[in-house]
């Protein structure tokens, strides 16, 4: 019994050492959500859904207002408006950074909307299943318990990356695919069929555009919130506003608590799309530097 | 609690340090503690449940004591018939009630007459038809006065709440359980390192093999529209392995861990999928039931004896009842025929029992003849498969519609999960084939026990990191819902 007891002592401590060191090559390419909740707390931030990951680089807004940017935005299950999300912005806020921190929060139909039975129908949100429901510490470095119990990913993915995505220490997710005309057409296809077969399950969800009004009122408290309407491809447009179609006008309480509001989808920028709904690399860092442009504007007047 | 999750991490070295060191030297206390170890084990998942157990628990023991005294035929007939009503009831009321009534308001509905039906939302209770199953074969046994009844009332508790059976089989009789429970265990190395490794297998067959082909196999059946018919069939192809997987996962998990404890379970699978007819399938597919249903259904019907009629009678009602066993759906029914079907033309020409031992026993690989059957063989069952799968028979037939159209010769689509994971999914299964191939000739294909202690360990650490590295997240058994 003794020398069981020894050897499978060592197996566990070998294989548990083995898979700290595993742990510890945890890093941008793991997944998507990853570097977002092992990094610290954060000034100025990017709120939204994998639209806002993809389109906004903090990098260029950083340089633009000499202020550490940080995309907090992750995607339509994890990081649409609601308790989840409101609570794990109200982590991430280094709530001693000041009050003249810059705040970006990207809002479109999706983001206020539920695919639950009911759209107010908080327990069944999809976001109850993710990482951030989970009560793990989002500004822990390494965070082994998100590793554990919250990672999606086969662990084989932390030693061998997949080089497609790279989510940066900044919170950008940085998406390389082909963009030949073929595939971006491919592609665009098949996301806009995705949403088109499930824009029916989407209801507005006033507690989610509740939770959208919460944020905001918090974020005032430590700066200055703008509010911006991302870009998409012409045809998702129109799903979107079959969605919802006032929508300018549903989020006007949220309008008039921001320090301003731009729909980007009415300015002709020319942008490029890897699938109909994420601006490519250049385009988003032509889009970030717009939204730089826009927010210096009001904020000279 | 799920043997793939960190609560039975956790709960599993706890036991075994109360096992070994706190309770091993008073057979009664130990006993004692794998009855409420079971509870434990048990109620993780609903604590609601365990009156049910407790309940045929205690039937079943008080039967049992009454038909070891009773001489009057009739009185042991009625004590056997109570214990069969009662245990069969649960299982009746938990897992066919709904199928029944809605079977019966369809049948009228054929007839133009509505009937008004109250469906209840009942919940199944996991392993049901598994201890079940092992109880009556106790009352069974005893009734027939093959077995003396046990008046120790925490063995014969523990006999029929033993965690690691308990939810999914091995079915054990009592007959090689119960007298385990009632002698001294001890401890033993070399068993104890063979028990680890047929967990840490049967972990890698369920979390790497099952749940990596799970991924496909849910993405192909839950829109199987938009595929093509060769996409289907690898479909069907990977569900086969997900199944196996899963199950014998299970039953290796299982075994390994009550060799920890010294405790022998019965064998459950002998690597099925190189059977070279029906038959031999059934031999070596789930050991624990089939021949359950052999011993208490099957030969006392007649078995195999008397006219042909009733030999196809008996054939049929025994695969039809066990398809009927997983679960309350048409479909199941209709793999146990089909698999009847499979099986009957062996019967009747004699050739049922053609193949005893493993194929090419005394050889490396098998003849090109022996290829063949064994292909053969495997097509039949993913046959079978996809009515077992499927989610109702308009399904399945549809399923079939499309995968045997002309879409079959294209060249399947299975990446939309992920050229990573779809190569990690075919690779395991060719790991699998190839490890149970060359260790075929033992009870587990991973037989070390001739093997120096550095080499056990290694591979016990080799297995452990391939099932951290490849494992998919904490996933349910498929037989869980049996």
């Amino acid at each position: 019994m003794r020398k069981f007891i020894i050897h499978i002592s060592l197996l566990c401590i070998t294989l548990s050492g083995t898979v700290l060191y595993i742990f510890s090559l945890a890093d941008g390419y793991s997944d998507t959500i990853y570097t977002k909740i092992s990094s610290p707390k954060q000034s100025n931030l990017i709120l939204g859904t994998s639209k806002a990951v993809q389109g906004i680089d903090p990098e260029v807004l950083s340089k633009a207002f000499n202020k550490k940017f940080y995309n907090f935005s992750i995607d339509l299950r994890t990081s649409s408006f609601g308790e989840i999300y409101y609570n794990a912005v109200k982590q991430k806020l280094d709530t001693t950074s000041g009050t003249n921190n810059i705040f970006i929060i990207t809002i479109d139909p999706w983001a206020i909307s539920s695919r639950t039975t009911h759209p107010n129908d908080s327990l069944n949100f999809r976001e109850t299943k993710s990482a951030l429901n989970k009560g793990i510490d989002i500004n822990s470095n390494p965070n082994f318990k998100y590793l554990l119990t919250c990672f999606e990913n086969k662990y084989i993915n932390l030693l061998f990356k997949d080089r497609t995505a790279f989510l940066h220490r900044n919170g950008w997710l940085e998406v390389n695919l082909k963009e030949d005309s073929i595939s971006v057409e491919r592609r665009t296809r098949h996301t806009l069929n995705g949403y088109t077969k499930s824009m029916n399950d989407y209801k507005y969800s006033s507690i989610r555009y509740s939770y959208l009004l919460k944020t905001i009122n918090f974020l005032n408290k430590h700066g200055k919130v703008y509010l911006f309407r991302l870009p998409v491809h012409p045809k998702m447009l129109k799903i979107e506003n079959t969605i919802l179609p006032d929508f300018d006008t549903t989020i006007g309480s949220a309008i008039s608590l921001s320090a301003g509001y731009w729909d980007m989808n009415t300015i002709n920028h020319n942008l490029k799309f890897i699938d109909g709904v994420h601006l490519n690399i250049a385009s988003c860092k032509e889009f970030s530097n717009s939204i730089a442009e826009h927010i210096k504007m009001n904020r000279k007047q | 609690m799920l043997f793939n999750s960190i609560d039975f991490a956790i709960f599993l070295p706890v036991f075994f340090i109360l096992y070994w060191f706190t309770t091993n030297k008073n057979l009664k206390l130990q006993n004692t503690l794998i009855v409420i170890a079971s509870y434990i084990f048990y109620g993780w998942w609903d604590w609601r449940f365990l009156s049910l157990i407790f309940f045929s628990t205690i039937v079943d023991y008080l039967v049992g004591i009454q038909l070891s005294t009773q001489e009057n035929q009739l009185k042991r007939k009625v004590y056997l018939g109570t214990s069969i009503v009662i245990n069969i009831g649960f299982l009746g009321f938990f897992k066919y009630y709904n199928f029944f009534l809605d079977t019966f308001v369809t049948s009228f509905s054929f007839f133009g007459i509505e009937l008004n039906s109250n469906s209840l939302n009942i919940i199944l209770p996991v392993g049901i038809s598994f201890y079940t199953f092992q109880t009556l074969s106790y009352t069974i046994d005893v009734y027939k006065r093959k077995l003396e009844p046990t008046k120790d009332f925490v063995s014969f508790s523990a006999f029929v709440s033993f965690f690691p059976q308990l939810v999914a089989g091995p079915i054990e009789r009592a007959s090689n359980l119960l007298p385990q429970l009632l002698k001294k265990r001890s401890f033993d190395y070399d068993n104890a390192v063979c028990g680890l490794t047929q967990i840490v297998w049967g972990l890698f067959k369920k979390v790497v093999i099952a749940d990596s082909c799970a991924l496909i196999v849910n993405s192909i059946f839950d829109d199987y529209m938009s595929y093509s018919g060769s996409t289907l069939l690898l479909g069907a192809f990977l569900f086969a392995f997900q199944i196996y997987g899963d199950f014998s996962g299970y039953s290796d998990i299982a075994i390994g861990t009550s060799r920890l404890f010294g405790f022998k379970l019965m064998r459950n699978f002998a690597f099925p999928y190189f059977s070279r007819d029906i038959a031999e399938f059934w031999r070596r597919w789930h050991i624990s039931l089939s021949t359950w249903f052999r011993d208490y259904l099957y030969i006392p019907l007649g078995g195999s004896r008397g006219s042909i009629i009733l030999k196809l009678r008996n054939t049929f009602i025994i695969f039809l009842v066990s398809g009927f066993w997983h679960g309350a759906n048409w479909t199941f029914i209709v793999w146990g025929a089909l698999n009847a079907v499979f099986f009957i033309p062996l019967l009747l020409t004699k050739n049922n029992r053609n193949h005893i031992d493993i194929v090419a026993k005394d050889r490396l690989f098998p003849s090109l003849k022996e290829v063949f059957l064994m292909l053969s063989t495997f097509t039949l069952t993913v046959f079978a498969w996809i009515f077992f799968r499927s989610e109702s028979l308009s399904m399945a037939f549809g399923y079939f519609d499309t995968m045997l159209s002309p879409t079959l010769f294209s060249i399947p689509y299975v990446f939309n999960v992920g050229m990573k994971k779809a190569i990690i999914a075919i690779l395991s299964i060719a790991l699998l084939i190839g490890i149970e191939w060359f260790g075929r000739r033992n009870e587990t294909p991973i037989y070390l026990s001739q093997k120096p202690n550095w080499i056990k360990w290694f591979i016990l650490f080799v297995f452990g990191l391939a099932i951290f590295l490849f494992g998919e997240r904490q996933q349910d058994f498929i037989y869980f819902q049996f």
